[in-house]
């Protein structure tokens, strides 16, 4: 089950982690400076309301013996000289309670603050959240000193300020705001780099799977473009020196394929003129034999019949090496199918022994010599291998002529039946020296492919082998004409042979 | 299955994440605090000149010693609302040597030459609060509340004061004593600092000191 991270192209993923890392960063330094700036905000408002509600008590504390109305015109001073912001005073003296406001006592100031207030030496300030508003509110005890200028005892009389923080929660919201109106842009400004940066990952990465995939094509030249100096440079690198050497290697089992195979040619032409010259002298051996001592006269004869083997495997092998070098040509005519097996048939003496279901009329372009070549070595193996009768039957089907040679033998051997095509394949070990060759029904096939048409063999269902050719009436198609046909005949005959075998199988 | 543990990983590393960018934006808007201490009182002259007034000390509603001025008229005139052998007794500091040994810290002029006599301001206490003062909640200690007029005499001497009460000391209670102790000194002395003995009807109290110390607060 392939995770998240295989449902996300490398772009999202890209694009989603630098956005991500953009997130925390913006988000943990707005939060941050968020934090300082409320915090500054804040103790800015408390130092200066403490700090002046300290300056205006000092200078309009009321006198003590304490007159509750002095101390009210005080109060109400002391509110009217509010800094940062309006506030509200109170007082407290033993259980007298007194206000700058309508009521004497305030709901804001909490009793921690008033019990610290009361006990301690010191100023103190709370900030209270009430019903959703905040509030500052400020204790200060007042101290009296004893004699001018001395030390101090507290005089029991304690000033609390209570200040709305309206101002600053607005300033705190427009920070929060401010805050968020910076860290969305800046998201969206991330997404620039983010897709840059997917852009100059992806980019190797698309050349490198549209190299592979042409090279997979066979273009072994196919080099990637070296751009900067990092790991996807390197991997560029590491693949254009793995294709060099790639095509090198195919260069190399080209050559060698095709030394081979101008070897065999060359042999095969080198062969030809002294056996022409033995051939000759067979021929008058032969005719000399009946004089010879009986002994004698059956190793002459040997002789000259293997003699004749080995021109005909000469001759299959300069054929099948022009097939191999490509230089095999088609000459077609327009002929009559019928009349072309007949011929066959009637040159090599075969009439008697084949039965010939020809239709006339089936016009078609071949190479009548290569047709010639196909049907002869077809009917002789199966004269050869199998046993009579042997029938040649022609017929259409669509725009293929299709030839079959059917003979009564036993059939191939099912294990045989996909080598049957290859070249000096013998189906039975014990036929080792048989007649042929052991390259005309690779001959056959190339020739078949030659023509554009397919070939195959199976057992047929009442017994005996059963060739198949199917040649189209067009002679080859424009698109493998005479040099391509051989290389598409290559190319093809592997999954072609495969189908077939399976098919034969079945 | 295989993969629950990566899972798992994958997530507390997203929330690890969040929280991260999360942490910092916890509170927002102004949060309550605690009480914070904010820096020194207010510190004012808040009572009438030490030649005008006596200071006594009556308990606050929680029960706190408080310096609380009562004017007089004429600093000699309340000698008179003492008993007559008081005379003799607030005689006695016009001409006692503590003008330098014992205002040595007060500043010249602020002796307790001028003030009102101890004895004067200790009956005045004993007589417990005025009207106004009551309205604000002052109040004596339970046990001198039948003690109205129970000073007797005393007896000053070098950074010592003894206070004869017609009462029985030794049944006050700490906030009394408390009162009596401090409006005592700070009768015979400008800062208070002296010791203080009762002496009651049932013997003698070890000499005590007044609670409430002057502190000396920085200005600034």
């Amino acid at each position: 089950m392939p995770g998240a991270a295989a449902a996300f192209g490398l772009r999202t993923r890209l694009v989603i982690a630098f956005l991500l890392v953009a997130a925390v960063s913006a988000v943990t330094t707005a939060a941050l400076t968020y934090r300082q700036a409320r915090n500054a905000v804040l103790v800015r408002a408390q130092d200066t309301a403490v700090t002046s509600f300290r300056e205006e008590v000092e200078q309009f504390v009321p006198r003590l013996p304490l007159d509750p109305d002095t101390l009210r015109w005080d109060l109400y001073d002391i509110a009217a000289r509010a800094k940062p912001h309006p506030w509200i005073v109170f007082a407290e003296y033993g259980s007298l309670r007194a206000s700058s406001g309508d009521r004497p006592v305030s709901g804001v100031l909490t009793p921690e603050l008033r019990r610290t207030t009361l006990t301690s030496a010191h100023g103190s300030f709370e900030r209270v959240v009430k019903d959703g508003n905040a509030y500052l509110a400020i204790g200060m005890p007042v101290m009296t000193r004893v004699v001018a200028g001395g030390a101090a005892v507290p005089s029991g009389l304690v000033l609390f300020a209570v200040m709305p923080m309206t101002n600053e929660d607005v300033d705190i919201d427009s920070l929060v705001t401010a805050a968020r109106d910076g860290a969305l842009p800046g998201l969206a400004v991330a997404l620039v780099p983010a897709l840059l940066a997917a852009r100059s990952v992806l980019r190797p990465v698309r050349e490198l799977r549209r190299a592979a995939h042409s090279m997979g094509g066979g273009q072994l030249d196919t080099r990637i473009t070296v751009r900067g100096r990092d790991e996807m440079a390197d991997l560029a690198r590491t693949f254009n020196e793995s294709a060099a050497r790639l095509e090198r290697s195919v260069e190399e089992l080209r050559e060698a394929g095709a030394r081979a195979r101008r070897f065999a040619s060359d042999v095969s032409h080198e062969l030809r003129t002294p056996l022409a010259g033995m051939l000759a002298v067979t021929d008058v051996v032969d005719e000399e034999a009946g004089t010879l001592a009986p002994n004698t006269a059956r190793a002459v004869r040997l002789i000259s019949a293997e003699t004749g083997k080995l021109a005909v495997l000469v001759e299959d092998l300069m054929e099948i090496s022009r097939f191999d070098a490509r230089v095999a040509e088609l000459n077609t005519d327009e002929v009559d199918a019928a009349e072309a097996v007949r011929n066959t048939l009637s040159g090599r003496q075969w009439l008697g022994r084949v039965r010939a279901e020809v239709p006339d009329g089936l016009r078609i372009r071949l190479d009548t010599r290569r047709f010639d070549v196909i049907v002869a070595n077809l009917v002789g193996n199966a004269l050869r291998h199998g046993a009579e009768p042997v029938t040649v039957r022609l017929s259409a089907r669509g725009d293929t002529l299709i030839t079959e040679v059917h003979d009564s033998g036993p059939g191939i051997p099912p294990d045989a039946l996909p080598h049957i095509f290859d070249r000096f394949y013998k189906a039975d070990a014990a036929r080792s020296r048989s007649s042929g060759s052991g390259l005309g029904l690779a001959i056959t096939k190339e020739n078949v492919h030659l023509h554009g048409g397919t070939i195959h063999a199976r057992n047929a269902a009442g017994g005996g082998a059963l060739f198949t050719v199917e040649l189209p009436f067009d002679g080859p198609t424009s698109g493998s004409g005479a040099p391509d046909g051989p290389s598409h005949a290559h190319g093809g005959t592997g999954p072609a042979e495969s189908r077939d075998r399976a098919e034969t199988i079945a | 299955m295989k993969k629950s543990p990566f899972r798992g990983r994958r997530t507390v590393r997203l929330a690890a994440l969040l929280m991260l960018a999360g942490g910092p934006l916890v509170g927002c808007g102004i949060q309550e605090t605690g009480v914070i201490e904010a820096g020194r009182p207010v510190v004012a002259d808040l009572l009438p000149p030490r030649e005008e007034r006596m200071l006594l000390f009556f308990l606050s509603p929680d029960d706190e010693l408080l310096p609380v001025p009562r004017n007089v008229e004429a600093p000699w005139q309340n000698g008179t609302a003492g008993s007559a052998r008081s005379d003799d007794a607030s005689s006695r500091p016009d001409k006692s040597p503590g003008r330098d040994a014992l205002g040595g810290s007060s500043p010249p002029g602020a002796g307790m030459g001028e003030s009102p006599s101890p004895l004067a301001a200790v009956t005045a206490l004993l007589a417990g609060p005025e009207k106004a003062e009551r309205r604000a909640g002052l109040h004596n200690a339970a046990s001198l509340t039948r003690a109205a007029s129970a000073a007797n005499r005393i007896v000053m001497g070098d950074r010592t004061v003894e206070v004869m009460l017609r009462l029985r000391v030794k049944g006050l209670t700490a906030a009394a004593r408390g009162q009596i102790v401090c409006t005592a000194a700070f009768a015979a002395q400008a800062q208070g600092a002296v010791s203080v003995t009762l002496v009651g009807q049932d013997g003698r109290l070890a000499s005590a000191d007044c609670p409430v110390r002057p502190v000396r607060v920085p200005t600034r």
